[in-house]
């Protein structure tokens, strides 16, 4: 459908501008009633069409946004909306590209075409990434969460670990005051120590150097936890240094980094998923005022 | 990592923040932010324009010198233009359209539009300071000649802007180039579409080519034109141009004369100056080189062809032109032998004047030349020594001494009469036209390197080569296509110069002749030799034809 649209729009375009190539084809009287003139290709009656049609577009394409708040109204499910949103956005270029003549024109018009160029761009980029992104994110992220309670079960895991560095610190606390309280007999040789668990100082020294500072960080990327590769190795150490008695909170100490490695990964694909709009739908209304305000302008000095 | 598989995980998990989608994220405000500043700056930005920006904004390119003094100034041609929407929004006028409901809706809107493309109101600026000319003109030269047109073709142009192109440069505004042409002429329905062809009343358009006397006060060569010719489409001069006009076979020279180019370049023919006949020494170019001079019998002719009356006496030549004149001439022959002996021989005793004229006379008489009627034949139709089918023609002065006058030119009658001193005969004028191009700006001057045959006498491209033309009536003119061989655009991947060293001048304009024949790259634009606007005093003439 695009395609014979745009070979239809070419066809008018050079029969125009161009006639001496096109053989027999002759342009409606409507059309060749208005040649070219000026220095300008917008100003003529194929390439006002062509511009209004643009316009059009912007129009329909921009009421996306709205379509999506409305879900419930009966004009046909987002599906399509989204299907015509993209496809009809993809006409707009050989429609601007005829109404423009292949060219740039004044300030005003080359601020216009860059601003529909970073549009155009930040669509095709978000479409080529809709693509192949959801794949991605069940392939990589097995255990995806609702992308908005990431903050709160991040905070749930912070508070969860450092629950345990004051468990581990009781722990530590009470074992040094029972060393303290026994009693040291003259002659009696060395005093007896109680017997500590040293995978309790370990886990906690873990707990206090790696751990919690990494599910402090904002973001734990740059963190050797953040890796998954190191964060295995590290675990593993820790694993052979811990009885296995501590063995139960080491676990939950690696269950809390690698969910959030995960939400991390998550933000990110989702930051890659949805960052683009934050480009793409600004410009677009922007591009949309600037827009009118050339069709004013052109209208004006026709 | 332990699965979540779940709901009592899932909720476990999510529990205490049940009501996230309640509050904003981050993103989302982003997004707004983004998207309020985006659109709030660039209503803004429209509506505060004048306090950052100008005009100059909306120009799709530099004004040119022409027009630079109001350079700035955009409604100087752009009349009624506002780019500050703001100061619209205020104006009175789009108000009341607006709350009235007067603002154009609909199809109305849409052909409003469409007027608004023909740029008609931009040509309204034009005329401000320009003379306002609205059409496609005829040329000047069919409009000086218009006394001889059944009809004259009119194209209504759509836009002085269609041509002149604004915003390009700042350097002077060029003239249109052909592409502006080829818009239309490359078009043929187009140019059916806009071409009227006006009928001219009370005009005399000749039946046959003619040689006529247009007011430059020039003969000019003019070829009747077809009533309803319609011009065709094409792409180039080189491609597709129409045939001049006078490439139909039916158009001949209608001069009256017998004049034989190939007996001219004849190797017998005697010498002038120690060289063979060329075509310059009769066809000599006026003062600027533009053009040829008229061929007077006086000036070209006489040399070869004198109308000297007696072998011994060089400069006792009969009067050419009027046959009154010949005739008083012989009538007072023995008067004229005396005047001639008296200033070429010095004698001017009377006797020694006596006895010549009576010599001479006596010669006269041998030859038979008795009665004025006799000389007169001889003069007028036989020549002397009469010409008879024993006596072929010959011009090298031996067998024929006088030539007659009916041997070239025309006479009424064609026949001696009989009987004593008949009435003079007339003599068709020869009138040869001074301007054979009259369509357009042909100059000699421009193809002073080029030598006479190369156009006159092509074997394929000229209507009839010089060398091959025993007629006055033939047409020795090039046709368009051997102009088209050096007129158009050359291609610059099989271009090369020519080799000068070691050339005479004469052999490097053979060689730059031959290289612009075989490349072509000499101008070819169509404003070359055509005019879109007429001369001004043509331009009274064009006002009131019809509009369409």
């Amino acid at each position: 459908m695009s395609l014979v649209a745009t070979f239809t729009m070419a066809l008018f375009y050079v029969a125009t501008f161009h006639p001496a190539r096109l053989l027999s084809f002759e342009l409606p009287s409507l059309f060749s009633s208005a040649p070219r003139g000026r220095n300008t290709y917008g100003g003529t009656a194929v390439g006002l069409t062509y511009g209004a049609l643009a316009l059009l577009i912007f129009l329909f394409a921009s009421a996306l946004g709205i379509r999506k708040k409305r879900r419930v109204w009966p004009i046909g499910n987002v599906r399509i909306w989204l299907r015509a949103h993209i496809w009809l956005s993809i006409l707009t270029l050989p429609l601007i590209a005829f109404h423009c003549g292949f060219q740039l024109g004044g300030p005003h018009t080359t601020w216009l075409m860059v601003l529909y160029a970073i549009v155009m761009a930040s669509g095709l980029y978000g479409l080529v990434l809709q693509q192949f992104m959801p794949g991605l994110m069940k392939e990589q992220l097995p255990h995806e969460v609702v992308f908005e309670q990431i903050p709160y079960i991040r905070q749930q895991h912070l508070a969860a670990a450092e629950e345990e560095h004051r468990r581990l610190m009781t722990t530590l606390d009470t074992a040094a005051q029972n060393n303290a309280s026994q009693p040291v007999t003259a002659g009696a040789g060395p005093a007896i120590e109680v017997d500590t668990d040293p995978s309790v100082s370990v886990l906690d020294h873990f707990l206090l150097n790696e751990c919690l500072p990494y599910l402090r960080l904002r973001r734990g990327r740059r963190h050797r936890l953040g890796s998954h590769a190191m964060s295995e190795d590290l675990f593993r150490a820790m694993k052979v240094q811990v009885s296995d008695k501590y063995r139960p909170q080491l676990d939950e100490m690696k269950r809390w980094c690698d969910e959030r490695r995960t939400m991390d990964r998550q933000l990110s694909f989702q930051h890659w998923l949805h960052g683009w709009l934050l480009v793409h739908v600004p410009l677009s209304f922007a591009l949309m005022v600037w827009t009118f305000w050339h069709a004013y302008i052109e209208i004006e000095f026709l | 990592m332990e699965p979540l598989s779940t709901h009592k995980k899932v909720v476990e998990k999510y529990n205490g923040n049940l009501t996230y989608f309640r509050r904003g994220h981050y993103l989302r405000w982003l997004r707004l932010s983004l998207f309020l500043l985006s659109v709030i700056g660039s209503v803004a930005a429209v509506m505060t324009y004048p306090r950052w920006g100008n005009s100059s904004l909306f120009s799709t390119g530099p004004i040119s010198a022409n027009h630079a003094g109001f350079a700035t100034d955009c409604r100087q041609c752009h009349e009624g233009a506002e780019p500050d929407l703001a100061k619209k929004l205020e104006s009175p006028k789009f108000i009341e359209a607006t709350l009235h409901g007067k603002l154009p809706t609909g199809e109305k809107a849409a052909r409003w539009l469409l007027q608004k493309t023909a740029l008609s109101r931009m040509d309204q600026a034009c005329a401000k300071c320009h003379d306002p000319e609205q059409l496609h003109q005829p040329q000047a030269a069919a409009l000086a000649m218009r006394g001889l047109l059944s009809s004259l073709a009119v194209v209504h142009s759509s836009s002085c802007s269609e041509c002149h192109r604004e915003h390009i440069g700042t350097v002077r505004m060029k003239l249109p180039d052909s592409r502006t042409c080829e818009g239309c002429h490359n078009d043929a329905a187009r140019l059916q579409r806009s071409l009227t062809l006006v009928k001219l009343e009370d005009t005399t358009p000749p039946a046959a080519p003619a040689s006529l006397i247009l007011p430059d006060g020039l003969r000019h060569f003019i070829v009747p034109r077809p009533g309803e010719r319609r011009l065709a489409a094409f792409r180039s001069f080189a491609e597709g141009h129409p045939a001049f006009e006078y490439e139909s076979k039916a158009v001949k020279d209608p001069t009256v004369l017998n004049f034989n180019h190939q007996r001219h370049g004849q190797q017998d023919i005697p010498k002038i100056n120690g060289h063979s006949l060329n075509c310059t020494d009769c066809h000599k170019t006026t003062g600027d080189g533009a053009f040829f001079g008229r061929i007077t019998f006086a000036q070209h002719c006489n040399r070869c062809h004198s109308l000297q009356v007696d072998p011994e006496m060089p400069g006792l030549t009969l009067p050419h032109g009027e046959p009154a004149a010949v005739r008083a001439y012989v009538e007072a022959m023995q008067s004229n032998m005396r005047t001639y002996a008296v200033r070429k021989l010095g004698l001017n005793k009377p006797d020694e004047l006596d006895k010549f004229v009576k010599e001479r006379a006596e010669r006269l008489k041998q030859r038979g030349l008795t009665k004025v009627e006799e000389f007169e034949n001889r003069i007028f139709y036989t020549g002397d020594p009469p010409q008879t089918a024993a006596t072929p023609v010959s011009k090298l002065g031996k067998a024929v001494f006088l030539p007659a006058c009916i041997k070239c030119h025309g006479l009424t009658p064609d026949r001696p009469a009989i009987g004593t001193l008949a009435p003079l005969p007339k003599v068709t004028p020869v009138t040869p036209p001074d301007r054979w191009l009259t369509r357009g700006p042909f100059t000699h001057a421009k193809h002073t390197h080029m030598s006479c045959a190369a156009c006159h006498d092509d074997p394929k491209l000229t209507l009839t080569p010089v060398r091959a033309s025993t007629r006055t009536s033939d047409l020795l003119l090039p046709r368009q296509a051997i102009c088209a061989e050096c007129h158009h655009p050359a291609d610059p991947a099989t271009a090369k110069p020519i080799e000068t060293v070691g050339l005479k001048p004469e052999q490097v304009r053979l060689a730059l002749t031959e290289k612009q024949r075989r490349e072509g790259g000499v101008v070819s634009e169509c404003q070359t030799c055509h005019r879109f606007h007429t001369l001004e005093e043509a331009i009274e003439f064009a006002r009131p034809l019809p509009k369409q």
